[in-house]
């Protein structure tokens, strides 16, 4: 009998990286099958193109890096796929793959890459392509046609305007919008099974949309009704999207529950400053670039704290013991 | 009303499957090299409670070798120290590891030799209350339904808390809310009333032999001594096991011979485990799983990292790592299935050794 020697422990909970991953991907793919539905073929062309660039990229950059490459590694897919579902259905295959090149070796592989990474990759590309290729990345088709309108509910809306489309139909992703995010019940259903999962936190949710429907309210760039600002500032823009998709990314946010919590509320913040105040449409991207940054000083910040109540609980335990343990040569 | 150390655990810690129930439901069998456990010498087994005086137990307790298998300490020093201290015994029958279930088999299925040990106790402490704490939690019906609920006249409480429950049950002795606690283990308190009523030595100890590989998972009262390969012997294999492992799935350790390794008095389970997968390792996703179930509120993930990049120890102490328990439930959690409590006691032991 050929017996193991190793630490323990022997038995581990059912969740992996890997099993976190495929769920991502999976929804991912739930959101293209419908994407398909809606803008034909070019759906299909874009995330092939999307993620055999990265899928390839990632392989070339570990040979270059002289590293095994790990072909069972699905974490390109899920940045590939992801950086399609964040483009428009008809642009041209040149700047998916661009997006894919740039953002692999350029983000992934130079901080040690699987998992190493500081910038959440999926942001970095979109930023990349936003400001390479503004006029290509933010026009967006009609659903259904080969019409590429020239403002978009999110234009509309930062020229001080009101979009021109109905709730049910920004509901459904009957907008012009990147060929992934329109979708706004469906991702939320996406965003829910991954709560299920485990691969998102609902607290963390939570605090990102009230955040934001707060910020919508209380300074409403739609005129007339407040709720219906929060309605567009939420579900016309891709923010939920970004939001289980590239917010949510473990390896670039905050590691405990109470910097999270943090991290949310002030994404959900920056998001909406950077649409009050910046140039593009879209500005997810980079508030979360931005708050990438941030991670190492809120997760300082928090540790610290918990270093302080870990201390003063245990100096509590400490003098409750000198006070009251009675011990006096028990051991054998 | 009465508090107990349950209202001291932590919320934090981690909610497993028991996997206790096949063992369980089968009865405790005994396993000796010799017909019958060796004897006091000159010691007359007395049958009625009433005839014997307190420091008689404490002695019996002393002469018998008892040693609690909860803390290793001897008995006998254990019962000295409360006598006379208006003390609440609590009877420590919690196994909260998965498949570990010894202590609880011991009350199962030695109801009654456990209660007569728990009333030589109380005799011999003068304790003014006694019960029983056991962890139900995650365990199927079907052992809910015949677990005791009572041990004659001694309340059986199943403690509300998450793994891990026994690790932090606080020390063996001590006050809290003006009483004042003295936890002893069921299978030590059965070898009491042994050593009383029957004469003998504390010889045995009770074993669960489980695990994903054995055929006949059961709990045994094993002589000393002994070693595994008699265990599964009796057990036997369902399929070639990949690992043995002595003590708890997550607290054990793995051996490499079976005929080697001997049983033990901190021996409560021996498990063979089967995996046909190798997982491959990732590097830290900063899920943050870890900080969520650190009974220490530590950052397992944290600390790992600032060890394995060598960070200035100053930087590392600030993370606490010398409040580390050791109770793996980071490295359960680890979905990149990493040695997070590894990583951490193998710096804590290298950090005592500079001191």
């Amino acid at each position: 009998m050929k017996l193991e020697l190793s630490s323990a422990p022997y038995i581990y909970s059912s969740q992996t990286t890997n099993k976190r991953l495929i769920d991502l991907c999976l929804c991912m793919v739930l959101i293209l099958v419908v994407a398909y539905f809606y803008y034909g073929s070019g759906a299909l062309m874009v995330s092939a193109t999307s993620v055999a660039a990265g899928y390839i990229t990632n392989i070339l950059s570990t040979l270059l890096l002289f590293r095994r490459p790990q072909f069972k590694d699905i974490s390109s897919i899920y940045t590939s796929l992801a950086i399609a579902l964040l483009l428009p259905a008809n642009i041209p295959l040149y700047v998916v793959v661009v997006a894919n090149v740039i953002t692999i070796f350029a983000v992934k592989h130079p901080f040690g890459g699987t998992f190493q990474n500081i910038f959440n990759p999926v942001a970095c590309a979109l930023a990349f392509a936003t400001v390479t290729y503004s006029s290509l990345v933010l026009r967006f088709p009609m659903p259904f046609s080969d019409v590429v309108v020239n403002v978009s509910a999110t234009d509309s809306l930062a020229l001080g305007g009101v979009p021109n489309f109905s709730v049910d139909d920004i509901l459904i992703g009957l907008t012009p919008t990147a060929m992934g995010t329109g979708f706004g019940i469906l991702i939320l259903a996406c965003g829910f099974y991954l709560i299920i999962r485990r691969v998102i936190r609902f607290r963390q949710f939570i605090i990102y949309i009230f955040t934001l429907a707060v910020l919508s309210i209380v300074f409403p760039r739609v005129p007339g009704l407040a709720y219906m600002s929060a309605f567009y500032e939420i579900f016309a823009y891709p923010t939920l999207f970004y939001f289980v998709f590239v917010l949510t990314d473990s390896v670039t946010s905050p590691a405990r529950a109470a910097s999270l919590d943090i991290y949310s509320a002030l994404s959900a913040a920056v998001i909406f400053i950077f649409r009050h105040f910046g140039v593009y449409s879209i500005t997810e991207p980079f508030a979360i670039l931005l708050l990438n940054s941030l991670v190492p000083m809120i997760d300082a910040c928090v540790e610290n704290m918990y270093t302080r109540l870990r201390r003063r609980a245990f100096a509590i335990r400490q003098k409750r013991l000198q006070e009251e343990f009675i011990s006096s040569g028990t051991e054998e | 009303m009465m508090k107990t150390r349950e209202t001291q655990l932590f919320s934090r810690g981690l909610n497993m499957d028991q996997l206790k129930d096949k063992t369980l439901l089968v009865p405790m069998t005994q396993l000796l090299s010799v017909a019958k456990l060796r004897a006091v010498e000159g010691y007359i087994p007395e049958e009625n409670i009433r005839k014997i005086r307190a420091a008689r137990i404490i002695e019996m307790a002393r002469v018998a070798r008892i040693i609690d298998e909860r803390d290793r300490y001897a008995l006998a020093d254990k019962l000295a120290l409360c006598v006379g201290k208006d003390i609440v015994i609590v009877i420590d029958a919690v196994d909260d590891e998965p498949y570990i279930s010894s202590q609880m088999a011991a009350i199962m299925y030695n109801e009654e030799l456990v209660r007569r040990g728990i009333d030589l106790i109380v005799k011999a402490t003068g304790a003014k209350t006694c019960f029983i704490e056991v962890y139900l939690k995650n365990c199927g019906d079907e052992v809910k339904k015949i677990f005791p609920k009572k041990l004659g006249d001694y309340k059986i409480k199943a403690i509300n808390a998450k793994y891990p429950a026994e690790i932090r049950t606080s020390s063996t002795l001590h006050k809290f809310r003006g009483n004042t606690f003295m936890y002893i283990g069921a299978c030590a308190v059965m070898h009491l009333a042994r050593a009383v009523f029957e004469g003998v030595y504390h010889q045995t100890t009770i074993v669960t032999v489980a695990g994903n590989a054995v055929a006949n998972p059961q709990n045994i009262e094993v002589e000393f001594g002994l070693p595994l390969t008699e265990l599964f012997d009796r057990c036997g294999f369902s399929k070639e096991p990949t690992r043995i492992v002595v003590g708890g799935p997550l607290t054990g350790r793995t051996i490499d011979d079976l005929s080697k390794e001997t049983i033990g008095i901190s021996t409560h389970g021996v498990l063979a485990m089967y995996e046909n997968s190798h997982y491959t390792r990732f590097s830290c996703i900063r899920c943050g799983d870890c900080a969520d179930v650190c009974p220490s509120k530590l950052s397992p993930m944290m600390l790992y990292n600032s060890i394995m990049i060598s960070r200035p120890k100053e930087e590392i102490e600030k993370l606490d790592p010398q409040m580390c328990i050791g109770c793996m439930c980071c490295s359960y959690v680890c979905p990149s299935r990493l040695p997070l409590e590894h990583t951490i006691a193998e710096y804590n032991n290298a950090r005592k050794e500079n001191l």
